[in-house]
Order: C-alpha cells, then structure tokens, then sequence
C-alpha cells in the first residue's frame, strides 16, 4: 500500500488511541474528520513528521493508549516539539471544543481536598515512573535513528 | 473620518452561553480553532496564555500598505473599525495627579473628562482600596457580580490587609471595568454567558465601535471606510491641504480636501501618516523619539483552597480584582490585573504543566477553578534611542516603519523585585506562584504605545500643544497615545478617551 493511501487510516488510528489516552473515550466522528482535515492541509503533514525517531514514535503510540503515555512522557522531557506532542495538543483542542468530550474536560473528580492531593500526588508520581520506563525504551531508539542512514560507504569511496 | 476599518462578523448564537457554543454551533471547531486552525496553538510557540480567537481576527488583519520593521519590539496594529481596543479586556484606569507629571496640565483638568467618558461608555467599579491609586470619578455603575475564585482571594484580602498594606505595599480591589452592570441606552447588562474573549453578544462590553456606530447616525458625520490614508500634503506655510487616500475596494489613490485633521489611527500608524507625509514632500527621513509601551509579566497562580473545585463557565470572563504593589513615588508604582480562569481555551495552557499530557489534563481538570493570572505592568518613560522612523522597503520600493525599542538597564532589576513581591503577596493570599511559571512578554505585547509627539510646554518642534495640536502643522490633530509624555503601569486606553474628548472640548 503506498503512503497516500495509508495515511487516512493512519490518522484515525491516531485520533482513536490518542483520544482514549487523553480522556478515555473514543473520539466522536466530527472530531476524527476535524483530525484528518488537519493533517490534508498543505504543509502540515510535513511538518509534524521531521525526523524518522519522530515518525517512529508517531507509529508506535498509535497503538495503544499506554504506548501512547509513554511516547508523550518520554516528549514532555527530552522532545517538547515531537510530532506526537503537536498530535496530542491538536487532538486536545479539538475534544475541548466539541460535545460531548467537553464535559470530561471541565468536571472535576468528586471527592475531599485531601483526598484530592493524594490523587495528584499519586499521578505526579506515576509520571516519574513512566518518565523512567520511557527513558528506557526511547532513547536508545533515538540515538539509533538519528544515525545517518545514508552515511558513505565503500561503494561511495 | 477616513477609516479602514475591518468589521466584526457578526456573533453566532447571541443567547448562548460559552458551553452551549460548543452543542448548539454545526461546526464548533471552526467557531473556536477557525478555518485554518489558525487560533490552535502547538509546542514550539511563544508561550503565551492565550490566543486571540478567529472570531477578532479582523482587529489585527493589515493592509498591505502598511510594512514596518522592528528591533526589540512586538508591535501590533489595527485597522478594524473602532481599533485596537476592539480587543482589549476592558480595563479602565484613571491617571493620578502625579502620574500626569509631563503633561501641560493639572489632573483637574482631566478629571471631569473621566466622568464623561464613564457615563458616556459604562463602567462598573466601586470605592475600596485601590481608590488612592485609580481616583474615583463620577458615572460609575456597580460593580459586576464576582466569581467564586475572586471573591475567595478578596475575603483572602481582608484578613491580611494591614499586613499585605504595609509589608508589601500591596493593595487589592474590584477593577473598574468598561462592562454594563445595568442596561444603557440600547446596550444591555451583562448577562454573564462567559464569552468575552470571543467577542461580547450583547456589546455589554464597550468596544469604540459601539461609540462609532452611534457617531455614524449623526446627520453630520460621515464614514468613509475601506479607505487607506497614507500621508498628508501641505502648503509652504505648514497647513495640512489635502489628505491622499488609497480605495482598498478599487486600489485607486484620491486626495481629499481638508480644513483641519485628526489623527486617532494609533500610535504607531499615526507616526507612519505624520512621516510619510514629511518625507514625500522634503525627502527628510526624522526620527519620532521617546516611544513608550508597558512591559508586562504573566504571573500564573494556584489557589490552594480551590482545588478540586469545579469551575464557573457563566461568569464574566476577564479580571474582576486589580492590585497596585506602592512605590515612594507612584508613577513607579506597579500595577496589576487579577484574571481568574473560567472560561478559556486549554490547549494553550495543558502542555504547560510540566507532565504528560494525559497527567496534565488530569491536573488541569481538578485545578482549573484554582487557576489564575496576574497581569504585572511596569511603567515606561520617554528615552531617544526608543523612536520611530521610515525606512525603504528593498522588496516593494515603498517606505516602511522602523520600529526601535531598547529596555532601559534597571527593567529586570525592577521585574524580579516586583514578581518576588508579588509572590509573597499571593502566598499570603493562599495562592502558589511558580517562579518557572512566569512569563515576561515581549515589548509591544501589551499594546499600550505611546510618547512620540508628546504635549509639551515647551514651543519645540515634533510635539504638541496641551489641546494636542501638532506644533509642526497647525490644523493637525493628535487624540492617540502619540501625545503622552509618560507612562505609567497601567493601562491607558481609558485616559486616552478622556483626553480624545477633552480636545475635542477644548479645539473644536
């Protein structure tokens, strides 16, 4: 399959597992044709695929929410301009604009304000964990890719 | 008046609140993000809090014409119709006996002006503490109802006031906003649907063109839009004769005969016309100095009393409590405005807070009615390597504006004793102010220009008489910032319209 056709599916891949990441629910159709419409406007596909660890990363956390965290997490340190951060602010903007992911948006969880700084102390904490797993699995990736590929060999001599 | 004047479309749903924007609207993203996605804003911007909308677009969309260059400097400019302060947040500052230093004339003079521009346009505000540093003026209507978070940090307030007064000079009140609190004239109250930024439904929000559409029923005003004036023609002795304007409908150039002109095209487009005008005719390129701007810094907050909270999206949307931090002589003073998060995109506001995404929607979602803003601004004063002039544009052979700002070498100084301050403050007040957080804006950010042909006592020439009349050309006119000869840390736009109708009082 070429690249053209393969994109589409691509992006709503992306919108369906960035969406559950992001809020934990599937994205409603408006939302994955607004992601698309994105992504066929000139010059954006480009620009938010700049490297091949960036088009990795893309690839691998359109897979599944938890790749997804990881891949953000591992962004949200080392690579605050990745295509999959762009992806993610993006998909954000579109889910707070649009019925009825809004609302998951604006309510709080219900409970004390004790119990409250708990929980994010604990989500504090469960993104060092990430951060640390993340580490692990991308930066060699990175330092991988970001070899040339095409670096001269004895055929270019 | 000449004007080319861009117009607001027309708001979508007047009856709906900020959420049901988003069910009722068929294309809600176009609505928020626009066409172009042109207001979603990703890593890798500048990092602002927020974005103007699509829907105030037309405030900052140029002419063609109109080319600048800057150094050290962020400018905007406005060709809509009613300007610049078609976006503004309302805020409505009245100088100070003191602040006026510079000017040819005593506050008294002014005063009475405020009043009239208050009834004129409505402006809610009360008498509380910050009254020492903002007079109080006639005209005022009661102040809008507070939202939650607001009221927390003024009750806050009041139990540490002696301390916060005369440990940290700082002093908090209800800012005096250009918002109805009771219906005026064809203009209803504010009905609190939470969509300010967005453009106000119901023009309970004053904006001048409110006050344009008004002028435009007199029988005796006419309004000539879609028209670019470039420059002025002028005889031997220093009489304006001819304006010369360009159709943007017809891109064909005319001149319009003229008995006395008022320039109120901004600080900066002013300077361009006022320019422009000279060089055509002698070829001499001049230099306008002293331009003037305030600096401001963005200080986020946390109330640490509302987390958990859940946030008020039918709420006035921008600041309701101002604070001045006191200096021994007030035009040094520091002058800020409070804006409790209500409604507001996130987006911008998310990747800030420094998780992953997922964890930072988490975060935000149970912080968002804890959040907040200060927004600091310091003071400016006039200084020569600060000034306007023209340069030619290699790429269009026509002139451009060169814009040239440098801070002076005390600012950072006086930003960190100023947010270090304001951190104390706002941790007595039960808020956290990460340090990380803050965020000095470019210069030309806050849009409050002026200081280039300033009123002057002094018969020099390149300034004004107190009525504002140029002293280069007799029947020209100033009623922008051009003509402030200081300025202090607070917004200006509400002097300018009590100075604008004190000239008018005054000249003509």
């Amino acid at each position: 399959m070429n690249e053209s056709r393969r994109e589409p599916e691509q992006f709503r891949r992306e919108c369906f597992t960035y969406s559950r990441y992001l809020i934990g629910q599937a994205p409603i159709d408006y939302v994955v044709e607004k992601y698309c419409e994105y992504h066929r406007m000139p010059g954006v596909f480009a620009g938010l695929n700049s490297d091949r660890f960036d088009r990795l990363a893309v690839r691998l956390s359109a897979r599944a929410p938890l790749l997804a965290r990881l891949a953000d997490t591992y962004a949200s340190r080392f690579y605050k301009r990745s295509a999959v951060r762009k992806k993610l602010v993006l998909l954000l903007a579109l889910l707070e604009c649009s019925p009825p992911a809004f609302h998951v948006l604006d309510i709080p969880d219900a409970c004390s304000r004790p119990g409250m700084y708990v929980r994010l102390g604990f989500r504090a904490c469960l993104y060092g964990v990430m951060l640390i797993l993340s580490w692990i699995l991308f930066t060699p990736l990175r330092l991988f890719l970001s070899v040339p590929r095409d670096a001269p060999g004895r055929g270019d001599q | 008046m000449l004007d080319v004047g861009h117009k607001r479309p027309e708001p979508p749903n007047p009856g709906d609140d900020f959420t049901s924007l988003k069910t009722n609207q068929k294309d809600p993203v176009e609505y928020f993000l626009g066409r172009k996605f042109e207001a979603l804003i990703l890593p890798g911007h500048e990092p602002e809090y927020y974005g103007f909308p699509p829907s105030k677009e037309y405030v900052f969309t140029k002419p063609g014409n109109f080319l600048y260059r800057a150094n050290g400097f962020s400018p905007l400019v406005s060709f809509a119709a009613g300007g610049l302060a078609e976006a503004w947040t309302g805020g409505c500052y009245p100088f100070q006996e003191r602040e006026l230093i510079g000017f040819p004339f005593p506050y008294k003079d002014l005063a009475p002006w405020y009043s009239e521009v208050a009834r004129r346009i409505g402006i809610a505000g009360t008498q509380d503490d910050l009254a020492k540093f903002m007079p109080l003026h006639d005209g005022l209507m009661e102040p809008l109802d507070l939202d939650e978070h607001s009221a927390v940090l003024l009750a806050a307030y009041e139990k540490r006031k002696q301390q916060l007064n005369e440990k940290f000079g700082c002093f908090l009140g209800r800012s005096r906003v250009a918002v109805l609190s009771r219906d005026l004239g064809n203009r209803k109250r504010c009905d609190y649907l939470g969509r300010c930024l967005w453009g106000c439904p119901s023009d309970a929000l004053y904006t001048p063109s409110v006050t344009l559409e008004e002028c435009r029923r007199h029988p005796n005003f006419e309004y000539q839009d879609n028209t670019y004036v470039s420059h002025f023609r002028y005889d031997s002795g220093g009489r304006i004769t001819r304006l010369v304007a360009t159709s943007l409908d017809t891109g064909q150039t005319h001149e319009i005969e003229v008995g006395r002109v008022v320039l109120a095209a901004g600080t900066l487009s002013s300077a361009k016309i006022f320019l422009e005008s000279i060089y055509r005719d002698s070829g001499e390129s001049l230099q306008l100095r002293g331009l003037m701007d305030n600096r401001q810094v963005l200080a986020p907050f946390v109330n640490l009393k509302l987390i958990g909270r859940r946030y008020e999206p039918k709420r006035y949307q921008y600041h309701q409590i101002a604070l001045t931090i006191a200096a021994a002589d007030p035009i040094e003073s520091v002058h800020g405005l409070v804006t409790t998060l209500k409604t507001a995109l996130i987006h911008p506001i998310v990747p800030g807070i420094p998780f992953d995404l997922g964890t930072g929607v988490y975060w935000f979602r149970n912080m968002r009615a804890a959040l907040g803003l200060v927004n600091v601004n310091f003071s400016d004063h006039r200084r020569d390597e600060n000034y306007l002039a023209l340069e030619a544009d290699p790429a269009s052979a026509q002139t451009r504006l060169l814009v040239n700002y440098r801070p002076d070498s005390s600012e950072a100084a006086r930003i960190r004793e100023a947010t270090r301050t304001l951190q104390k403050v706002l941790w007595k007040l039960g808020c956290l102010a990460p340090s990380a957080m803050m965020h000095i804006r470019p210069m030309g950010a806050s849009v409050h220009y002026a200081g280039t042909i300033p009123m002057s006592a002094d018969s020099a020439t390149l300034t004004c008489t107190r009525s504002c009349q140029s002293r280069d050309f007799e029947n020209l006119y100033f009623v922008d910032g051009t003509t402030f000869p200081v300025l202090p840390a607070k917004n200006l736009t509400f002097t300018l319209m009590a100075n604008a109708v004190r000239v008018a009082e005054e000249a003509f």
